[in-house]
């Protein structure tokens, strides 16, 4: 049983709408749910007192019955024309505008629930959506072009389309950037790692030292520092703590690496 | 000659689970209220019918254990007949639910009103009416139930006396199904309390 099922099951007990076998299933629930066991637990003791009390109510509920007569002697009470009929009520409306009202307040009412709904449902995309913007504009800067040969793009968010790198620009963690057939791209990270992307390439920047290589080719002359460089492709990942190497995705190009500087778990 | 009359519901038929079911008896009484204004004796007939239950458990629960059950009978008696002669002014028949329990519970202020200057007026300070032979435990529950506050009071009444689901009792009383749950919970806690240490003031 669920956690979700136990609080069901434990309004459907309360409202007797369950028999004592769910109870006990509830008790079962409450001892071996880390979860919600301790407040179910404590629900339940209530509970006891809540059904001893409705206990005590089940003969007043007798008492406080109304006698079978009881609608013909109010009815009797009341006036009646010569015709047998009951003299009517004073009408403030006409019976006419009240049907009219009554049918316009059910239908009203079924509109305000209808908008009420739609307008949660739109104030909770508006506030997701300002939510996941101000989250995107708030991301820190990862690294500064410092040269833009030919017309590389990056894109800065997610949903964004890819707009025209100019030198001196600064991208965001999450920015995607590409280089055409005959551009070139050099980006120097926070930390002072200069990126090289070859013509018809493309990288994300994901942190500080780290980077997807989606597509062509990049050179990296990883700035030394206690962290790892990571740069992640969709065939292996490369982490380096300082070191100039370069990894390609195109077949005839093997990845290289500079001899002699300290690099951990090249793959490939 | 009359012209032929819609049928009228004997009981509530369609299910108060659902919001459809709630619409649909609301509906139902709408119609009712219509036809009452134009006199139809048999549609007030019904529209008691549904809602005496109610209108019994919050006279009983707010009139208290030392009233004869003749005292709720009349009490009762008086919401209708104040609702049959207000029903013209009710803007939404089919909130004639929630509008009678409003009368019920103006209609249990009067009586207790009432009875107080009767018993000022008969009994000497400090004593109390002599309770009705044959009074029960029942009798000393409802008692104990009068002291509760509202809205403790009447959530209680209408769930546990009128046997209404704490669900329509939220829409009667216009709020979340939960503030109902919880007002049932601390009433009968209240009640428990009341009634271990003997019950009554």
């Amino acid at each position: 049983m669920t956690c979700a099922e136990a609080r069901s099951l434990r309004l459907k007990w309360l409202d007797r709408q369950a028999g004592p076998e769910a109870r006990l299933r509830l008790a079962q629930h409450a001892a071996s749910c880390a979860h919600c066991g301790p407040a179910l637990s404590a629900q339940l003791a209530e509970d006891e007192i809540q059904l001893e009390g409705a206990g005590l109510l089940v003969s007043a509920a007798e008492a406080a019955r109304p006698p079978e007569d009881f609608s013909r002697r109010v009815l009797a009470r009341l006036p009646r024309a010569s015709t047998g009929h009951l003299v009517p009520p004073v009408p403030a409306h006409s019976p006419r505008t009240l049907e009219a009202l009554g049918l316009e307040s059910l239908r009203r009412r079924r509109w305000l629930r209808i908008w009420s709904s739609a307008a949660a449902a739109a104030l909770l995309v508006c506030t997701g959506t300002w939510m996941a913007g101000a989250a995107m504009r708030a991301r820190v800067t990862l690294a500064e072009v410092v040269e833009a040969g030919g017309a590389p793009e990056a894109s800065r968010l997610p949903w964004e389309r890819f707009l025209p790198l100019a030198k001196g620009e600064n991208l965001p963690s999450g920015a995607e950037v590409r280089t055409g057939p005959a551009d070139r791209l050099r980006l120097r990270f926070k930390d002072g790692s200069l990126v090289d992307l070859a013509p018809s390439s493309r990288l994300v920047l994901e942190g500080p030292r780290a980077g997807r290589l989606e597509d062509g080719r990049v050179h990296i002359s990883a700035a030394k520092a206690s962290d790892s460089w990571v740069l992640e492709t969709p065939e292996g990942t490369v982490r380096t703590l300082g070191t100039v190497f370069s990894v390609s995705l195109e077949p005839d190009i093997p990845a290289t690496e500079t001899p002699g500087t300290p690099t951990k778990g090249v793959n490939p | 000659m009359e012209p032929a009359k819609p049928p009228i519901p004997a009981t509530p038929e369609p299910s108060r689970d659902t919001g459809a079911g709630r619409d649909a008896l609301e509906l139902e009484d709408a119609a009712l209220v219509i036809r009452s204004l134009k006199g139809d004796a048999e549609a007030f007939g019904t529209l008691i019918r549904r809602h005496e239950a109610r209108v019994f458990a919050l006279a009983a629960a707010g009139l208290g254990g030392p009233a004869r059950r003749a005292d709720v009978d009349d009490c009762a008696q008086e919401v209708f007949l104040a609702a049959y002669q207000g029903l013209g002014t009710l803007k939404a028949p089919e909130a004639f639910g929630s509008w009678l329990v409003g009368i019920a519970q103006r209609q249990v202020f009067q009586a207790l009103k009432k009875r107080g200057r009767n018993r000022s007026a008969t009994l000497p300070e400090g004593l109390e009416a002599p309770k009705e032979a044959g009074a029960g435990e029942e009798e000393a529950v409802l008692e104990a139930l009068s002291f509760l506050q509202d809205p403790e009071r009447k959530a209680v009444a209408l769930r546990h006396l009128a046997g209404e689901s704490p669900r329509d009792i939220a829409r009667m009383m216009e709020v979340p199904e939960g503030t109902v749950r919880s007002w049932i919970s601390r009433g009968l806690a209240q009640l428990r309390e009341r009634m271990a240490r003997g019950g009554g003031a």
